[in-house]
Formats: C-alpha cells, structure tokens, sequence
C-alpha cells in the first residue's frame, strides 16, 4: 500500500469514527437552545431601582435585539471580543466598542473562593456600565472547600455608595453565567457621572428556579472606580421646543441630549393637563448616519420620571453618537396617558364572580385569568394574568411594559407590594403577571400604570437641528 | 424565517453540525457545548437572517465562530506562545486527523467543510466570507500539505470559471 492509499485509508476512517461518534445529547440540541432563548427572551423581572433612586423612578423595557453582527464585526478587535459578545443586547453599547470607546480597569479582588475581576467600563456624563465577572475558584483551600448547590447559580447584587448623588441601577442584562462577563448600569439622574465611584459587589447564591437571591452574602467586594475624565465628559444637548398635542393634552418637546451610551428626548407638559404622560412612543432617524441609522429601540432604562408627579418627562433611544450626524428627525408615533383622578381597579380573585368589580381596564388590556395556588407551607398565592395588545401604544410589537404599579390594597384597604412579570409570548399581545404571596383576600384593588393609549395616524416628525443650537 | 421553521433546520443539520465541531475541538464535550451555542445563538438571531436559503451557511458560519472562540480560551488557558511552523516532512510523518488539526486556521476550515461537512466549494467560501477562488487556492494548498489526493478536479475547475465570469 503506498503513502496515498495510507492516507485514503485513514480519510475513510476519519469519516466512519465521525459517524460513530455523534452522542444522544445532540438530540435535544434544538430544546436547549429554545428554552434558554425563552428564558432569556420572555421573561424579564422588572428589577426594582436601588432605594437611592426613590426621588425618580425608571421605566424598563425589555427589547428582543440582539446586535450579533455587530458583535461579530467588534470581535476582530482581540482585546474587546469578549466585551463584544456581552454588550450585544445595546446597539449603542456595540457601537461604543466597535469604535474603542472603552475604558479598561483591571481590578480584582478574592474572598471565601470566590473571585470577582472589574474589566472594562463604557462610560459618559451620565451614565457608567460596569462589565465585571465572578466566579467560584479552582483549586487552593478555599476553592476545594466550598459546598455548591447544583439548584442555584452565582448571582451578584451591585452597589455603589450611599453618598453618591440620585442614581438607579439596572442589572440582569447581558450574561449571567460564572466566569462571563456581566453587566451592570448606572445612570445618574440630576448630576454627572462622578470620577470616582465606590463600588460594592455582593456575591449570593441564587435558585435557578424562581430568581430568588439568598439572604446571606458568599462575599462582598468593594472597589473603588476611578473614571477618566475623558470619558465622562462625553455629551450634548440639541434644543427643539417643539409643540405636541395628544389626546387634548399639551406637551412640549424641549430638547434632545446625546451621549455615547444613549439619547434622551425630553418633555414638559402644560400644567392644566388633566393627564400625566406616561410614555411616548418614537423613533429618530440619524440624518446622513447611513443604512443603520434609524434608532427604534433601547434596552434596560427607557424613560425617566419627574421627582415632583406621576409623570414620565424623559425618554430614551439608542444613541447615535457614533454616526458622524448631528441633525436627527424624531418620528412621534404613539403614547400612554393616565388619567390624574385615575382610580384603582378592584378585582374579585376568589369563586364564585372571579374578575374586575370596578375601575377601567386600560385600553388595550384584558384580564386573562386569575389563579390561587396552595404551596407547602400552607400559604397561599394569587396570579392575576393580563394581556396586553403589543404595539397598541404606537411602539414597536417587540416591546414589553409595566402595565400595573406594584403596589396594590389587600381586601382590608391595607397597602402591599406584588411582584409583577412580563413575558412576550409569541402572538400579538404580552403578558403581565401579578403576584400575590400569602394572599388570603376575596378581592385586591390595583393600579394601572396607564389608562389611555394613543397611536398616531401618521408619525408626527420633529427635527433636531444640532447647527441650530 | 420563522421559529418553526427554525426547529426543523436544526433538527436537519445538527448532525452535520456536531462533524464539524468535532473535526475543529476533537473531543465530544466541546463539540456539543459549540453546537448548543450556535444553535442559540442562531436563534437569538433569526430575524437578521434574510435569505433562508443560506441557513445552512449561516449556521456553520455561526458553529465556526464558536469553535474558534472555544479554541483560543483553550489556547489561552495553555501556555502563551506561538505554535512551531511545521515542515512538510513533519505533515507526512503525522496521522492525517493530527496533520488536519496542525493546519493553519484557514486552511483546516475549507478542508473541514468540503471533505468532512460536504459543502461545496461556493458553500465552503460562503461560510467563509471569502470568494469562490480563494476558497479554491485555500484548499489546493491545504490538500498539498496533507498530500491527500480527492475526486475534487470539478469543483475547482467551476470555481475558477465562475469567478472569471
């Protein structure tokens, strides 16, 4: 047999272990991949903002849009392709590093055998993202003698100091997994983004079941963040002080900021508005910023309220600070509105005449079914389960909002706190779920975050003259 | 392209899939753990997909990217340091899965895909993200060094034609 036959011999061969070798696993290939989409995808917890931020509250939204190209064009860059794949939920983030603008830290720290490494920060005058890993660590006493309990997964809550100036904090976007980059984003409302910045990171177990974090800590961390100024010098405001009528109500659009990480479409409303803005729905077209410069969505942090009224006075989008453009045309599509002398909406959850006594639904919202559950422990709980028309406020069907307020009054008028869920499913309405623990009442009085929704006939298009300012 | 749709795609290819892996990790655990991200990821994905008739590229490109990233951690995770050029000498004396393996990165990849994943050669530069030639020359040069001689002469000689077209 000469050298060639060898070779065709070994080809062959090549090819019969390969069939041989394909596991049982690789049939539920497809399962894994979909229900880690889904977890990822249709649920999101709406995270309460840290106690620091109780002057202004924060909406959240969670948008299905991953920026893999992106992602992939930033991993030809070696020493940010990790950081790549974890900012592939932003388009502004993506950008932020496809162009370098990342300021790299380096610190870490271990405790009771853990580790946690703070890499990189994308940061501008108003707001800092925080990429940062922990891990459990191999070998070394430490490592060797931790107890993991295969049911939960290294979590971390994050902190920053209690004298910093009014901030919220958002996590959970991104990676979640030990030894991956992780996320977390700070934006500071009334102030700029400070240089230095103390950073707590408490490591918790947490059950992959519910989410819930245990109370104790595994280990706590603290680090101090020296920001380059460079960095958080980063922004500019255009002024617009446009008109915007809806629904009879009288809105101005008063000026648009942008920064690296984001834009900011801010409004004040006529003090004889018999509404609170709750939302507005848009988009901004990056005028001369080429084929990707129409910005629709933004995840994480959507829109921030007044410190003084219901109201949501200001809204965000992804950030065109990268397109080489300063004139921008915002699109005005749609808006929720909630009535000032707005009532609560009280609901029967036990049989028989399970449903709404009174108070309105908001538009587009229908009550799909309610549910009480016995655990264990003899507690009861109810979910109430709302679907919600997508896109019936003019935004895009891919988002998901808060519909009901967290805070409700049980059968006794007493104020409690729920936790509330959104999930996306796949038809043309969202989920909301509430969640009443240890819930023994007939009825339960909720309040929406909306009352009216109001999509334009044709979008309403303002321009944004940054030459003008 | 839609979910369902999505389903049965993987469902065709992910045995093709796993050959792949396995020719670019050799072990059966990495392997799985590439599909299983590339299959998610793909997912996470779909909507940017816009010629569904590319899936079956799209997803090796996807697979490709995994397995890369899986080897330079590994690689990282060894000792810093470049890898010894090897001779020809030194591709002859090796068995030919080992002498596929020491291949450059982009020479290994045509020959993973053309005699291992069946693709063709427009396929192989497709998932690639290179024109049909280069994929030609790539693989002329890389079954040289393995000095491995495969009924392909057609395949080269359409390629060379239709990139004079």
């Amino acid at each position: 047999m000469d050298y060639r036959d060898n070779r065709m011999a070994e080809y062959e061969k090549m090819l019969k272990d390969l069939d041989m070798a394909v596991p049982a696993e690789l049939e539920g290939v497809w399962d894994r991949a979909s229900a880690r989409e889904k977890k990822h995808r249709t649920v999101m917890r709406f995270v309460k903002p840290a106690a620091s931020i109780a002057a202004v509250f924060a909406c959240f939204v969670l948008s299905v849009n991953f920026i893999t190209p992106v992602a992939q064009a930033c991993s030809k860059i070696p020493v940010l392709k990790d950081l790549a794949a974890a900012v592939d939920f932003s388009g502004s983030l993506s950008r932020a590093v496809e162009n370098n603008y990342v300021q790299t830290i380096g610190l870490y720290q271990t405790k009771n055998g853990i580790k946690a490494d703070i890499d990189y920060v994308i940061v501008d005058q108003k707001q800092v993202n925080i990429f940062y890993r922990l891990e459990y660590e191999t070998g070394g006493e430490a490592g060797n003698n931790i107890e993991r309990n295969e049911n939960t997964e290294l979590a971390a809550l994050v902190e920053i100091g209690k004298d910093m100036p009014p901030h919220g904090i958002t996590w959970g976007s991104g990676s979640d997994e030990e030894g991956k980059l992780r996320s977390v984003t700070i934006d500071f409302t009334d102030s700029d983004v400070p240089e230095t910045i103390p950073l707590v990171i408490k490591a918790k177990e947490r059950d992959t079941q519910t989410w819930n974090y245990a109370k104790e800590n595994l280990a706590v961390f603290t680090f101090t963040l020296e920001i380059d100024p460079y960095y958080t010098a980063q922004g500019k405001t255009i002024e617009i002080d446009e008109k915007l009528d809806i629904l009879g109500q009288h809105f101005t659009l008063t000026t648009v900021d942008i920064y690296p990480t984001h834009l900011q479409l801010n409004v004040e409303s006529d003090e004889a508005n018999t509404m609170w803005l709750k939302s507005l729905s848009f988009y901004v077209e990056a005028i001369g910023g080429g084929k990707d410069s129409k910005l629709e969505s933004i995840n994480g942090i959507s829109a921030l309220g007044s410190k003084d009224t219901p109201e949501v006075i200001a809204f965000r989008k992804e950030s065109p600070w990268f397109y080489n453009t300063d004139n921008l045309k915002i699109f005005i599509t749609g808006a929720r509105l909630a009535e000032k002398d707005m009532e609560g909406i009280k609901i029967k959850v036990t049989e028989p005449d399970v449903g709404v006594i009174s108070g309105r639904l908001p538009d587009g919202v229908r009550l799909e079914e309610i549910s009480r559950q016995k655990h264990a422990d003899g507690k009861p709980t109810v979910e109430i389960r709302f679907k919600t028309v997508k896109g019936s406020d003019g935004g895009s069907t891919s988002e998901i909002y808060e519909v009901f307020e967290r805070e409700y009054l049980d059968g006794e008028e007493r104020e409690g706190y729920m936790e509330t869920y959104a999930g996306t499913g796949d038809s043309n309405e969202f989920t909301s779920t509430l969640i009443l623990e240890d819930y023994d009442y007939d009825t339960a009085t909720i309040y929406p975050c909306f009352t009216h929704c109001w999509k334009a006939e044709e979008p309403v298009e303002v321009v944004a003259d940054a030459t003008d300012s | 392209m839609t979910r369902e749709e999505f389903a049965v795609r993987t469902n065709e290819i992910k045995i093709k899939l796993f050959k792949t892996a396995m020719l670019y990790l050799g072990n059966e655990h990495d392997a799985l753990e590439a599909v299983d991200e590339a299959v998610y990821r793909g997912l996470c994905a779909v909507k940017k997909l816009r010629q569904p008739e590319y899936f079956d590229t799209w997803i090796t490109r996807i697979l490709i990217n995994e397995c890369c990233k899986i080897m330079r951690n590994q690689k990282r995770e060894e000792l810093p340091g470049t890898m010894p050029e090897l001779s020809q000498e030194d591709y002859d004396r090796l068995p030919l899965k080992e002498a596929v393996s020491a291949l450059p990165e982009e020479l290994r990849s045509v020959i993973v895909l053309r005699f291992f994943g069946g693709f063709t050669i427009a396929e192989t530069a497709r998932i690639l993200g290179v024109p049909q030639g280069t994929a030609a020359t790539r693989q002329r040069k890389a079954l040289g060094i393995l000095r491995l001689a495969l009924n392909d002469d057609n395949d080269e000689k359409e390629a060379d034609h239709g990139l004079q077209r």
